[in-house]
C-alpha cells in the first residue's frame, strides 16, 4: 500500500470506529473487574444476545430501528442484573479459577441458547444511519461509523459525569477502591454490585448492536470483538477506568494500521501479541503474588 | 558452619523504610532471638534472609556465601530451610506428601526418569518416604503420613511445617513465631524441642517471636529491634533487664512509672 | 510366581481394566452390540483422554489456566499431518514428534505465562488459542479452509486402517484404530500416573497450592511452570496427531474456541487434580452431544451449566462421587449383613 497522509488519516478514522467499540466493551470488562475483582468473559456473549434480541424486535415485531436499539439497551441492562444476581453473588469473593470457570460457564449456556432460540444462520443487521461517506479532513466516513464514534464519546461523557457527581457514581468508583469500608459506610454494595453489572451490559448490548451491521448477527459475532476488549483493557492497564478507552481507541488504530501496511489476516494475532507484550513489559501490578501476598 | 551474619540491612516499601542498617551475626550452634513489638521489622528480615525481599542496602553472607543475589528458590540449597508465621502447607496434599516437597532439593532423578519411574527414581521416593516417617516419629507426630493437614489442630499443623523444613537437612533453621497461636503447654513442647534439634542435631535456629517465655527460655542471644533498627543485642538476662527494651516494649510512659 | 505376589492391589485393578480395555470391544462387536458409529465415538473419547491428561496437569495439578488447549490441538494434528503427507515419515514417529513440537510451542507460551496469575492467564491463554488458529486458517500450508486429510498409519507399508476378516470374524477399521488409540491412551496414563508420583508432579502441586511455601522449598516456580505447559502441550499434541489420522479431515476452523471451553469445562467436571477425572471428563463431554444430537445447540448449554453446577455443588467433580457412591454401597452391604444376622 502507498504510504500518504490521506491513506494513513483514512486508517486512523476507521480504526477509531472500530477502536470506539473496543472501548465500550473494555471499559464494561474493567468496570466489572474494579468493582468485583471479576473478568466477565461472558460479556460478548450478552452482547450477542441483546443484538439478537433487537434484531427480532425489529423483524418479528416491526419496530422501528431505534425503538428496537431501546427495547433491547433495556433487556441488556435486566439480562446483566439477571445474570449478577443469579450466578455471580453466591461466589462472591472466590478464587479467580472459580469466577473464570462461572462466567465461562455463561458463555457455554448463553452460546447455546442464542443458537437454539435465533437459529444457526448469519443475519444481516442495519445501519442506523444510510447514506453516502462523509468525508472528514482527507478522510471518508460513513455517517454510521461516525455515529458509532459520536455515541462513543457521548456515552463516556456521560459515564464521567455520572462517577464524577451522581451519588450512585461515587458509591461505585468507593465500592471499587474497598468494599469492605463501603459496605461500613452504609453504602448498598449488593445494589451496586447490580448497576455495575447493568451498565456493563448497557455498554455491550450498544457495541453488539452497533458493529452488527459490520460482523452480522450470529452466535460467534462478538467472540473477535470481546478478545479486542480485552486487549485494549489490558493495554489500558485493566484497573482504569480512563485506560480502558485510550486502549480501545488505541487498539482500534493500531490493528488497522497493522492491517493496512502489513496484513489483514494479522489483526487478532495482533491484539493477542499485543496482550502478551503489555503484560511482559510493563507487568507492574501484574508480577504475582509474591510481593503482594505477605509471608 | 551455619554462620548467617547481616550486615547493614536496609529495605524500604515505598517511602517506609522497614528495616534500617541492621546488622547482626547468628554464630553456629546458637539459637538466636529476634524480637521486637508489632511491626518491628522482624518478618521482613526473615523475607529478606529467606530472597522472598529484594534488599535496598546491605549484605546477607551464610557461611561466607553471599545470600542477596540469590533466587528464593535457592536459599534451600544453601542450608537454610524456614517456617512461616500463619501455617503456609500444601493443602491439597498429604502431610507425607508434604514432607516429600521438603525433601525436593535432595532427590537427584529428572523428568524422563520419573515418567518411567525407573529403578533409581523408586529407591529415591522408598528413601524419601522413610525419611519424612521418621521425622514425623521424631517430633512426636508419626502416624499421620497419609492425612491432610487442615483436619489437625494448630499445634500439629506448626510441628508438620517444622518436620517439612527439617528434611531437607537444613543447617540454619529459620522460625517464624513457632509458638504463635499455641496454648502454653504446646509452647512448652515446642521450646523443648527447638532446644533438642539445636543441641542434639547441631541446628544453628534464629527464630522471630513474640512469646517472651519461649525466648528468654531458649535464646542463646538475642536482638531486639523496633521500628527496624537494632535497640539493643545480648543474652536473655541482659535483655530482659535492659531499660530500653522494657520502654520500646511497654512504652515510656510506664517504664517510667 | 514371585513377581505376581508383588502386585499391589493397586496393580491388580490397573490390569484388569487393561484386560477388558482390550478385549471387551471385540466380544461387544461380535455380539452386535458396537456399532461403527458408537466405536467411532469411542476412539474419539479416548484422544480427548490424551488431551484431559494433559490439561489436567496444567489446570488440575499445577494450578494453571489454559482456555486455549485447542490450539495444542491442532498444532499436533497438522505437524503429524504433515509430517506423514509431505515428508512421508511414519505415523508412529510423527505422531509422537508432533507432540515434541507441540511442547516446544507450549514452553514457549508458558514463558510470557509465568509472570501472570489468574484471569490474565486466561485472557493470555484466551488470546493464544484464538490467534494461532486463525494464523494457521490463512496459510497455505496448512490447507486453508479445505484443510487436509491425514492419511491412517501403516506398518511394514501396508495400511492398517480397513476392515479385517479374521477367522470368520469381522474386524472393522474403527475397531483397529482403537487399538492405536489404546496404546497412546494407555502410555498416556502410565507416565502421568509416573509423574505425578514422583518429585516433578510434586512441585507441580506445590505450585498449586502455595507458592510462597514451594519456593522455600527449593522448588523454581519458574522451570516447573514452564515444564508444566510443556507436558500438557505434548499430550494434547499427541492427541492432536492422532485425532487428524482418525478423523482423516483437519481443519483450522475445527479448533476453535468453543472446542478450548469444551476441553477445559471436561476438567471441570471430570475432576481437577485427578487421572481419574480426566477419563470422566472426556466420557461426559463426549457422551453429552451424542445423547442430546437431536437439538444442535443443547449440548453446550448442557456443558456450560454442568460446570456452573459442579463447582457450586460438587468442588472436586464427578470423580469424587466414586467414594461417595462407595459409601452408599457399603452401607446398603452393612445393612443387608445386619439384617442377615438378625
Amino acid at each position: 500500500m502507498v504510504f500518504s497522509f490521506a491513506n494513513l488519516s483514512q486508517q486512523v478514522i476507521s480504526g477509531l470506529a472500530t477502536g470506539s467499540i473496543y472501548a465500550l466493551g473494555a471499559f464494561g470488562l474493567v468496570l466489572i473487574f474494579k468493582t468485583m475483582d471479576t473478568v466477565n468473559f461472558a460479556q460478548g456473549k450478552m452482547a450477542m444476545v441483546t443484538a439478537f434480541v433487537a434484531w427480532t424486535c425489529m423483524n418479528r415485531f416491526h419496530m422501528p430501528y431505534y425503538l428496537a436499539f431501546i427495547v433491547a439497551v433495556a433487556f441488556g441492562a435486566l439480562l446483566g442484573i439477571f445474570i449478577e444476581r443469579v450466578f455471580l453473588r453466591p461466589v462472591q469473593g472466590s478464587s479467580p479459577l472459580t469466577l473464570i470457570i462461572i462466567t465461562l460457564g455463561l458463555v457455554m449456556i448463553l452460546e447455546g441458547v442464542a443458537g437454539w432460540i435465533f437459529g444457526f444462520d448469519t443475519k444481516n443487521y442495519p445501519v442506523a444511519v444510510k447514506g453516502d461517506p462523509l468525508t472528514v479532513l482527507t478522510a471518508k466516513i460513513s455517517p454510521h461509523n461516525l455515529l458509532i464514534i459520536i455515541v462513543t464519546l457521548v456515552i463516556m461523557a456521560g459515564i464521567y459525569l455520572f462517577f464524577k457527581y451522581t451519588m450512585a457514581g461515587i458509591a461505585i468508583r468507593a465500592t471499587a477502591q474497598d468494599i469492605t469500608t463501603s459496605y461500613l459506610m452504609g453504602i448498598n454494595v449488593s445494589r451496586i454490585f447490580s448497576t455495575t453489572w447493568a451498565v456493563s451490559a448497557i455498554l455491550g448490548a450498544i457495541a453488539g448492536i452497533l458493529i452488527a451491521p459490520v460482523s452480522f448477527l450470529s452466535t460467534t459475532m462478538m467472540d473477535e470483538v470481546q478478545l479486542k476488549a480485552f486487549s485494549a483493557a489490558v493495554l489500558g492497564g485493566f484497573t482504569s477506568l480512563g485506560g480502558a478507552v485510550v486502549g480501545g481507541l488505541l487498539l482500534g488504530v493500531l490493528e488497522n494500521l497493522v492491517a493496512g501496511y502489513i496484513s489483514p489476516e494479522f489483526k487478532t494475532s495482533f491484539a493477542f501479541g499485543l496482550i502478551i507484550l503489555v503484560l511482559w513489559v510493563k507487568p507492574s501490578g501484574l508480577l504475582g503474588t509474591v510481593q503482594r501476598k505477605k509471608v | 558452619m551455619g554462620n548467617l551474619k547481616i550486615d547493614k540491612l536496609t529495605k524500604r516499601f515505598g517511602g517506609l523504610v522497614a528495616i534500617d542498617s541492621l546488622d547482626f551475626e547468628v554464630e553456629e550452634g546458637q539459637v538466636y532471638g529476634l524480637i521486637g513489638p508489632n511491626g518491628a521489622g522482624k518478618s521482613t528480615v526473615f523475607n529478606c534472609v529467606s530472597g522472598f525481599y529484594q534488599l535496598d542496602a546491605g549484605e546477607i553472607t551464610f557461611d561466607n556465601n553471599r545470600l542477596t543475589t540469590l533466587k528464593s528458590h535457592e536459599i534451600i540449597r544453601k542450608g537454610i530451610a524456614r517456617t512461616f508465621q500463619n501455617v503456609e502447607l500444601f493443602k491439597n496434599m498429604t502431610i507425607l506428601e508434604n514432607l516429600m516437597v521438603g525433601q525436593h532439593i535432595n532427590f537427584k532423578t529428572g523428568l524422563f526418569r520419573h515418567a518411567l519411574r525407573t529403578k533409581k527414581v523408586r529407591l529415591e521416593e522408598d528413601e524419601a518416604r522413610a525419611k519424612a516417617s521418621a521425622t514425623l516419629e521424631l517430633l512426636g507426630i508419626g502416624g499421620i503420613e497419609n492425612t491432610y493437614y487442615a483436619s489437625h489442630p494448630y499445634g500439629v499443623q506448626k510441628k508438620v511445617e517444622m518436620a517439612r523444613a527439617l528434611v531437607s537437612n537444613p543447617k540454619l533453621l529459620l522460625l517464624d513465631e513457632p509458638a504463635a497461636g499455641m496454648n502454653p503447654q504446646e509452647t512448652k513442647e515446642i521450646a523443648e524441642l527447638i532446644k533438642w534439634l539445636n543441641e542434639e542435631k547441631g541446628i544453628t535456629v534464629l527464630l522471630v517471636e513474640h512469646d517472651m517465655s519461649l525466648v528468654m527460655g531458649i535464646c542463646d542471644q538475642i536482638t531486639v529491634i523496633n521500628f527496624g533498627k537494632k535497640i539493643a543485642e545480648g543474652t536473655p538476662r541482659e535483655i530482659q533487664n535492659n531499660p530500653v527494651v522494657i520502654e520500646a516494649y511497654l512504652g515510656k510512659e510506664e517504664a517510667n512509672a | 510366581m514371585s513377581n505376581l505376589k508383588k502386585l499391589t492391589d493397586q496393580h491388580k485393578k490397573m490390569l484388569i481394566i487393561g484386560i477388558l480395555c482390550i478385549l471387551l470391544p471385540p466380544i461387544l462387536t461380535s455380539l452386535g452390540l458396537l456399532q461403527g458409529y458408537f466405536q467411532y465415538i469411542i476412539n474419539i473419547t479416548g484422544v480427548y483422554m490424551i488431551v484431559a491428561v494433559g490439561l489436567n496437569l496444567l489446570l488440575g495439578y499445577t494450578g494453571q489456566i489454559s482456555i486455549g488447549h485447542a490450539a495444542f490441538l491442532a498444532i499436533g494434528a497438522f505437524t503429524s499431518a504433515l509430517l506423514v503427507m509431505k515428508l512421508g515419515i511414519n505415523f508412529w514417529i510423527a505422531v509422537p514428534l508432533a507432540g515434541l513440537v507441540s511442547a516446544v510451542i507450549g514452553m514457549i507460551l508458558g514463558l510470557p505465562a509465568l509472570r501472570l496469575h489468574g484471569h490474565y492467564l486466561a485472557i493470555a491463554t484466551l488470546g493464544f488459542g484464538v490467534a494461532i488458529t486463525q494464523i494457521m486458517s490463512n496459510m497455505e500450508l496448512f490447507g486453508g479452509y479445505s484443510g487436509l486429510m491425514p492419511p491412517g498409519p501403516t506398518v511394514f507399508g501396508q495400511e492398517v486402517w480397513l476392515d479385517y476378516n479374521l477367522f470368520g470374524h469381522f474386524i472393522s477399521g474403527d475397531l483397529v484404530k482403537y487399538y492405536v488409540v489404546l496404546i497412546f491412551v494407555g502410555l498416556t496414563f502410565l507416565v502421568a500416573a509416573n509423574i505425578i508420583k514422583t518429585r516433578t508432579g510434586r512441585a507441580f502441586m506445590a505450585i498449586r497450592d502455595s507458592e510462597i511455601a514451594a519456593m522455600a522449598m527449593g522448588v523454581n516456580i519458574s522451570k516447573y511452570k514452564v515444564i508444566s505447559f510443556g507436558l500438557s502441550a505434548f499430550f494434547t499434541g499427541i492427541a492432536g496427531g492422532l485425532f487428524g489420522h482418525i478423523v482423516g479431515f483437519i481443519s483450522p476452523t475445527d479448533f476453535h474456541l468453543g472446542l478450548s471451553l469444551n476441553f477445559f469445562a471436561m476438567i471441570v467436571i471430570g475432576g481437577m487434580g485427578s487421572l481419574r477425572g480426566a477419563v470422566y471428563g472426556a466420557i461426559f463431554m463426549n457422551i453429552i452431544p451424542e445423547l442430546f444430537s437431536g437439538v444442535q445447540h443443547l449440548p453446550t448449554v448442557l456443558m456450560g451449566a454442568a460446570i456452573i453446577l459442579v463447582t457450586l455443588f460438587l468442588p472436586g467433580g464427578i470423580v469424587t462421587l466414586e467414594s461417595k457412591t462407595l459409601m452408599i454401597f457399603r452401607k446398603l452391604k452393612g445393612q443387608l449383613s445386619k439384617r442377615s444376622v438378625g
